[in-house]
């Protein structure tokens, strides 16, 4: 594990974010989850953004809130859960979340390789 | 001498001021901001009554929020557990604000400013009962 900043904090609560990430893929079995250091880095601070299809992320707030509030009292680490929609995920992410795309890219590359060798033999 | 406890009181009761201002004129993002640093600005009072004081010179946001919720709600019992949800939900909505490009709802803002202005009177009242 690379000794980063984030990579540090992460390591600091890693039992606990396998824990809030478990309790949130089993309520919302499609949720991409993301944890990084926020706008805001400290050094005692993480921020969780939970992409979802949720219209209204309030549940997937009050599902966390008291572990949120839990790792704060015991480990004075303050984890932030955002709930985002599906549309706000970065492109990469977004293109692996929607497993048609990636796929119709795959076969197209496949079917380029055989052609652009036959160009190479014939140049 | 330096009144510190009082100039975060008066800054907590201008950031709801500010608050119920923006609301009032559906400036939403701005008014989730100021109600959030209204529980912030608050919370360093409520600190500063019990004794505590941050390591260095400033009050950075994790740490009033574990404080906050760890000293004073659970092990002194100070406050209802209430006002940990409060501080820790106005910070998501202020982040939210301040990052991300959907706005705040009419909806959401007026929760965030009615709990900040509980949030200031149990400080308040807690202080007066001391």
């Amino acid at each position: 594990m690379s000794d980063t900043p984030l990579a540090r904090k992460k390591a600091i609560i890693h039992k606990e974010l396998g824990q809030i990430r478990q309790l949130i893929k089993k309520q919302y079995p499609d949720a991409v989850i993301r944890v990084d250091e926020g706008p805001e880095a400290s050094a005692r601070s993480l921020w969780m953004d939970v992409f979802t299809d949720l219209v209204n992320g309030e549940d997937l707030h009050n599902l966390v809130r008291e572990r949120g509030i839990e790792l704060l009292v015991e480990k004075q680490f303050l984890l932030t859960v955002h709930a985002l929609p599906l549309a706000y995920l970065p492109a990469p992410r977004a293109r692996r979340a929607n497993g048609t795309r990636v796929t119709r890219e795959r076969r197209a590359t496949y079917r380029a390789k055989p052609a652009r060798r036959k160009e190479a033999a014939s140049s | 001498m330096r009144d510190e406890r009082g100039d975060f009181l008066a800054k907590a009761r201008e950031a709801l001021a500010g608050a119920e201002s923006e609301f009032a004129n559906r400036r939403y993002n701005n008014a989730a901001n100021r109600a959030y640093y209204a529980c912030f600005f608050a919370a360093i009072v409520a600190l500063l009554d019990a004794g505590i004081r941050p390591h260095g010179d400033r009050w950075a946001h994790d740490f009033v929020a574990a404080q906050f919720a760890g000293v004073l709600i659970r092990r002194r019992k100070l406050y209802p557990t209430e006002l940990h949800d409060i501080l820790y939900d106005n910070m998501r909505a202020r982040h939210a604000a301040d990052y991300q490009s959907a706005s705040l709802t009419e909806k959401e803002t007026k929760r965030a400013i009615q709990c900040a202005t509980r949030f200031i009177a149990a400080i308040e009242m807690q202080a007066r009962g001391k």
